[in-house]
């Protein structure tokens, strides 16, 4: 159909677009083909290997449908998006897709090596999502597909609107794999901060293969290198970021320090 | 452009413009006037509406995506005998919500009543949160949905 109406413009969902936007929508001097009828777009499925989502799935049916199958750090990240009038018309492939904003669930399925194919007339491709930074304008991103693994720690938190407010929001995402009490495979990222998504690969390395629960002088070392990474960050996060990183980091260490009891 | 939808149950046709929100057409062409804009972020509720059975925000849809839809407003689910249990239920608590909010919280009502039978406080708080309309205490609201849920299951199990 593109093809043959190569002006056109594919319009998808466009909830982002419409909540950025004061007044009328913005107008289009071109015919619009719009995408959110096309029912491939619209499926979930699962296999024993990984869950694939449409990215044209409303995220409320996301978190309904597969609420026993995803995991709860990507459901986190779906539950803080809007409110649950936005969520019945928000989409996952929106809160991927839109230009120049990482949004809440990016750095989840990011940690989680999600792919999403990318499809332009007649040719199709499977991307890393960490790589997508923007879609061109001939092409859609039809589906998102995350990988299932065990993840035995896994913490989301959010604070502020990453869409209309990116320099007062931030997210932080941990997951994990535990083995007899031995971190393994510790993934960490700071996102919802404008266009980038923050992991600092010596506090992962640090964490890696510690046993739970964490000395106190271990504690102080993640602390440290979290707050070396944080002033190397200048430029990426506003102090007002770089604060609440740092008191996420002190929860989550907490978490790992005071709480978390292994039981096998 | 032209597009038809079922406004209310019956078959509704006009023209919109690239340029123009549902809310907008709804209130202009629609005559609808429980739909009120405030926010347009989709935040407040009072622009509320029902689309193929789910609550969602009209200020934040291009009308020309809603062809062929089922749209429900206040107007339409005024008519219906599940209104008049929401009604009851907020007599006898002593919720009024105001004319600003009243639209959104009653459709937001009847879909946790379409969801759940009976309704916990966690499910009621997570459908309001996000409404920021101050006049009606979230306390008054929560009685009133769990009031509305009983007159339902009484209507189903056959008593008065």
């Amino acid at each position: 159909m593109r093809e043959q109406h190569p002006d056109t413009i594919l319009w998808s969902g466009g909830t982002a677009l419409m909540r950025m936007q004061k007044g009328p929508v913005p107008s289009f001097d071109r015919d619009i083909i719009h995408l959110s009828g096309v029912n491939e777009l619209k499926k979930i499925r699962r296999t024993e290997r990984y869950l694939e989502i449409g990215a044209a799935v409303p995220v409320k049916k996301i978190i309904n449908v597969g609420q026993h199958i995803l995991p709860f750090a990507l459901a986190q990240a779906l539950m803080s998006i809007g409110s649950p009038a936005v969520r019945n018309l928000a989409t996952m492939g929106g809160n991927l897709g839109i230009k120049d904003r990482r949004l809440n669930s990016f750095s989840v399925l990011m940690l989680m090596d999600s792919i999403v194919e990318l499809r332009r007339s007649g040719k199709s491709r499977w991307i890393q999502l960490g790589r997508l930074n923007s879609i061109g304008e001939a092409e859609i991103l039809t589906r998102i597909r995350i990988p299932f693994r065990n993840w035995d720690l896994q913490y989301f938190r959010a604070v502020g609107d990453p869409l209309l407010h990116p320099m007062d929001s931030l997210s932080f995402t941990v997951l994990a794999e535990t083995n007899k009490g031995i971190i393994s495979n510790l993934r960490f990222a700071v996102g919802n901060t404008g266009k980038s998504t923050l992991r600092s690969l010596d506090f992962e390395t640090y964490l890696s293969g510690k046993k739970l629960r964490l000395s106190g002088k271990e504690f102080d070392a993640a602390v440290n290198i979290f707050q070396s990474f944080v002033q190397n960050a200048e430029g990426d996060l506003t102090p007002f970021q770089k604060d609440r990183s740092l008191r996420f980091v002190h929860w989550f260490l907490r978490e790992l320090r005071d709480v978390y009891i292994f039981t096998e | 452009m032209k597009i038809s939808f079922l406004l209310n149950g019956r078959q509704f046709e006009t023209e919109v413009s690239p340029t123009e929100r549902l809310s907008d057409i709804l209130k202009s062409n629609g005559k609808i006037f429980s739909v009120r804009t405030s926010c347009l972020k989709g935040e407040c509720k009072s622009c509320s509406v029902i689309i193929d059975g789910e609550v969602v925000p009209s200020c934040m849809i291009p009308a020309f995506s809603v062809r062929g839809s089922d749209i429900t407003t206040l107007e339409g689910f005024s008519k219906t005998r599940d209104y008049h249990d929401i009604i009851q239920a907020f007599e006898e608590t002593g919720a009024s919500p105001c004319d600003f909010c009243r639209g959104g919280t009653i459709l937001t009502i009847q879909s946790i009543l379409e969801r759940f039978a009976e309704p916990e406080e966690p499910q009621i708080l997570d459908a309001f949160s996000g409404n920021i309309c101050p006049c009606t205490n979230i306390g008054l609201i929560m009685d009133s949905v769990k009031r509305a849920a009983l007159y339902r299951k009484r209507k189903r199990l056959g008593r008065k």
